[in-house]
């Protein structure tokens, strides 16, 4: 199977909001999500040819567009392994918030986002893979190259590690 | 049940907010697994309080244009790859070539000069003939298919095909007679038609007139319906072709339909195919009335660019083309009863050109030991 400029047009058009969302979940950074799109849809049309049609077509791209994330990701911790990390310091939250601050919506967002961002890379991956785009143990293991029970261990881990995390905000969840 | 089916089933029953125990076999499989116990009542808040960490308020600003933009950067940068390690591996070649007749030339110095000339440009072994050269009308110096509005129909379908060649665009003929009533009715209506006057811009336009052409072939042509129209590829492959008379909106799809299945991705502006075309139309007659620099320099130009392709490919044949010659004029001075005479014609010629130096080395080695020299070496 290969497409034709209009089809792959059309292909994007239809598909580029659903792979962006996936990868801003991924980047954390909507300009990042945006350059792996591009990378995404470019890998597209190189393998064009590839794509034999017989899978499905949301698999496929989702898999390119997951490939394209793991290989930025693996660049920017070849980067970081040679950079001093001081950023990652000041993107810490301030440790003395009033109590009515605790309680705002944008402050209780923070935490939730910060917890998620805390767990271990590949556990996060498999939490957001399961979380947000529905995918079963076996796709997500697919996805990532490994294996079923590494999938089940790192769910149970993200949330086991997510609701300790969150437990001291009970009752309190942000309606947003 | 495996422990991620219970995975996957706990988290659909959360979702739809149903008691995981009522489901007999889960219900073993927790009460077998205090870690996926521990999941059971955990995943529901944690579902919960991540329910919109998702950033359904940004949007994508990537546009299709910025992804169509980079795959043409990219198949532009792999081509000038590729050149440039064809351009690498031939100077290596050339060095090495060089290497080798500095040793020959040194290691023959105590010995009695000898009449060898080594050649650079001009190739001993041009043995290919060279590929004949693209024929392009002069019309398609000044060709555009619509102006002030109105479609520019070329009368000549072989011209067509070659613009449309150089142009990377379809081929639209149509087939008329002055009395045929549907073709002058489409001529008066549908043809003028603004919006279709606008795709057709996206074409190259030809207009057969039938009383012109064999009255038998125009007879086989009416028993299959006038007017006729005929939708060919850039490549010259025939694609579409319909007859009869078409108002503008069915005509307009059809034009659509085609022009967006059979276009190229990025053709060059019909500014740059005039232009190129009166380029190369000019270094041609060049090349035919002797004029080798001229011809070679335009040539090399066409060749650069690259811009439309097909001239960048004949332009690359015209150069192969002099060089041939360059060859030939060489062979046949030396071949000649007055070599002096021919190398002299042949310098002339070739005045200007890369192919001038050789030459005039080989006829100050004519001059020096008067007689024509050994040939080494060569372009290849």
């Amino acid at each position: 199977m290969s497409f034709t400029e209009p089809e792959f047009r059309a292909l994007f058009e239809d598909q580029r909001e659903r792979l962006f969302r996936f990868l801003v979940r991924l980047t954390r950074n909507a300009s990042d999500a945006d350059d792996l799109l591009q990378e995404t849809f470019l890998q597209v049309w190189r393998k064009r040819a590839q794509f034999d049609g017989r899978g499905a077509l949301d698999a496929w791209l989702r898999r390119t567009a997951f490939r394209t994330y793991l290989n930025s990701r693996a660049r920017r911790e070849r980067r970081a392994a040679l950079a001093p990390r001081a950023h990652e310091v000041d993107a810490e939250a301030p440790a003395d918030r009033s109590v009515e601050h605790r309680d705002s919506v944008e402050f209780l967002s923070t935490k939730v986002r910060q917890a998620v961002e805390e767990l271990p890379e590949g556990t996060r991956e498999a939490f957001l893979l399961f979380r947000y785009d529905g995918l079963s143990c076996a796709e997500i293991a697919e996805l990532t190259e490994t294996n079923v029970k590494t999938v089940e261990t790192r769910l149970l881990r993200a949330t086991r590690q997510l609701s300790e995390r969150l437990r001291a905000f009970r009752g309190s969840a942000p309606t947003w | 049940m495996e422990r991620h089916q219970a995975l996957e089933l706990l988290r659909a029953r959360a979702a739809a907010g149903v008691d995981p125990r009522l489901h007999p076999e889960l219900r073993d499989a927790l009460e077998l697994d205090p870690e996926l116990r521990a999941f059971a009542g955990e995943w529901g808040p944690v579902a919960e309080w991540t329910a919109a960490l998702g950033p359904a308020e940004v949007e994508s600003r990537l546009a299709f244009d910025d992804v169509r933009a980079s795959i043409v950067r990219e198949a532009h940068t792999t081509r000038w790859r590729w050149r440039w390690i064809a351009a690498t591996a031939a100077a290596a070649v050339l060095a090495i070539a060089l290497a080798v007749a500095l040793a020959v030339a040194f290691a023959g110095r105590d010995g009695p000069a000898r009449n060898l000339v080594e050649l650079h440009s001009i190739a001993l072994d041009a043995a290919t003939p060279p590929e004949p050269e693209l024929e392009l009308p002069q019309c398609a110096a000044s060709y555009a298919p619509t102006e002030d509005g109105a479609i520019r129909w070329l009368t000549n379908v072989d011209d067509g095909r070659a613009i449309a060649r150089v142009a990377e665009r379809p081929l639209l003929v149509f087939g008329s007679h002055p009395t045929c009533p549907w073709c002058q009715h489409m001529k008066h209506n549908g043809l003028r038609d603004p919006r279709v006057v606008a795709l057709v811009d996206g074409f190259v336009a030809v207009e057969v007139d039938y009383s012109e052409i064999e009255p038998d072939q125009a007879l086989r042509l009416f028993e299959s319906g006038w007017p006729r129209w005929e939708i060919h590829s850039a490549a010259g492959a025939l694609e579409a072709e319909f007859h009869g008379v078409h108002e503008a909106p069915e005509f307009i799809a059809t034009f659509q339909r085609e022009l967006e299945r059979l276009s190229q991705p990025a053709p060059p502006s019909w500014e740059s195919v005039r232009h190129a075309s009166s380029e190369y139309l000019a270094a041609r007659a060049a090349e035919h009335q002797g004029h080798f620099a001229d011809a070679e320099r335009t040539y090399a130009a066409l060749s650069r660019s690259n811009m439309p392709r097909a001239l960048g490919e004949a332009a690359r044949a015209g150069l192969a083309r002099i060089a041939f010659e360059a060859h030939r004029s060489l062979i046949a001075a030396r071949d000649s009863a007055d070599p002096a005479a021919a190398l002299e014609r042949a310098l002339s010629s070739f005045a200007s050109t890369a192919f001038e130096s050789d030459l005039a080395r080989v006829r100050q080695a004519l001059r020096e030991h008067g007689s024509f020299p050994e040939l080494h070496g060569g372009a290849d």
